[in-house]
């Protein structure tokens, strides 16, 4: 408070208040501005480590495995699964017949059609990540 | 031009918004200035040394913690910015003392000073501190201008609390020779 009041007293204080302060040029404001747009962007993108295609996936895939876990696996031993309750997929037998030289035809159980449908999933979806990964490093 | 508080133009700033920044830099753009040119005594330099200080602030608005005031913040960096320059240029100032040395002192000079026209003496006092040192012109902007304490003025420029008190009294009494000196014309014509 004395420091003020001295302050406040003091001639210089007055002398240099007087002498007031300096003004820039007109456009001075503008001028930072444009220097602040013309400010190089950050180089480097930073992208989530999975996409949100990815969570889409990894969420379809828990979801059909719930989906999966619910209805078709029996509740009992004596209950029958859905599998059974499907209707038998009926391939056209392969008949070739070479000189006595018969050919088996594979039994296409709908458990291994299942195994095989996510095997070409996984496959494809290796396939389609690869890609993007690709796209992105260029 | 009506200006809010500094808090306002921050909150908008970080927020993305342009024109607030653009108002904060016309709020201040004349202490910061100022503070450039009596610390550079260029004006061309000045004013791109005070550009760059906004564009650093804007930069970095987002670090401010508001801890200290914003003003002592800003000050802080166009202090740096200004001392940075000084050091890349390596000028050197021609010390007060020699000025003195050679001039002619009035008998009563501080009453002299007084009957003076307040912008005779206003462009004198401005020639006086241009002939400062830039860290004791600097002080002496920031203690007696910018109404800034001893303790905010250390913060700015880096030194303790003493070595501001120190550079305020020397800055005075160079002050005090300079206006001398320059105003002996003036004043001998006067008494």
């Amino acid at each position: 408070m004395k420091n003020e009041e001295s302050k406040a007293l003091d001639p210089m204080k007055r002398w240099i208040s007087e002498a007031g302060t300096e003004t820039p040029g007109n456009q001075f404001h503008l001028s930072v501005l444009k220097k602040i747009e013309a400010l190089p962007q950050p180089k480097t993108v930073y992208s989530p480590v999975i996409s949100p295609l990815g969570w889409k996936i990894i969420l379809g895939f828990i979801t059909s495995i719930f989906v999966w876990s619910i209805f078709f696996v029996p509740a009992q031993a004596k209950n029958s699964s859905l599998f059974d309750k499907l209707p038998p997929l009926k391939l056209p037998a392969f008949n070739l017949q070479l000189n006595n030289l018969a050919f088996s035809s594979p039994d296409l159980s709908p458990n291994l059609l299942l195994g095989i449908a996510a095997f070409f999933i996984m496959g494809l979806l290796l396939i389609v990540g690869t890609l993007r990964n690709k796209q992105a490093g260029l | 031009m009506q200006f809010l508080e500094d808090t306002h133009y921050i909150k908008l700033t970080r927020a993305g918004d342009m024109q607030a920044f653009g108002t904060l830099v016309q709020k201040h753009q004349r202490l910061v200035y100022t503070l450039a040119l009596r610390m550079l005594k260029n004006q061309e330099e000045a004013e791109e040394a005070a550009q760059d200080t906004f564009v650093k602030v804007y930069q970095s608005i987002s670090g401010f913690e508001g801890k200290s005031k914003f003003t002592t913040w800003m000050y802080r960096v166009v202090y740096n910015e200004c001392l940075g320059r000084l050091r890349k240029t390596k000028r050197h100032f021609s010390l007060v003392e020699d000025i003195v040395e050679n001039s002619d002192e009035p008998v009563d000079f501080l009453d002299g000073l007084e009957i003076l026209h307040r912008e005779e003496r206003a462009a004198l006092v401005k020639k006086g501190i241009e002939m400062l040192n830039p860290a004791e012109a600097a002080a002496l902007t920031l203690f007696y201008h910018e109404d800034q304490s001893i303790k905010e003025i250390a913060a700015i420029t880096g030194s303790s609390e003493s070595n501001v008190k120190v550079q305020l009294f020397r800055g005075r009494k160079h002050l005090e020779n300079n206006l001398k000196k320059l105003g002996n014309k003036e004043l001998i014509g006067l008494l």
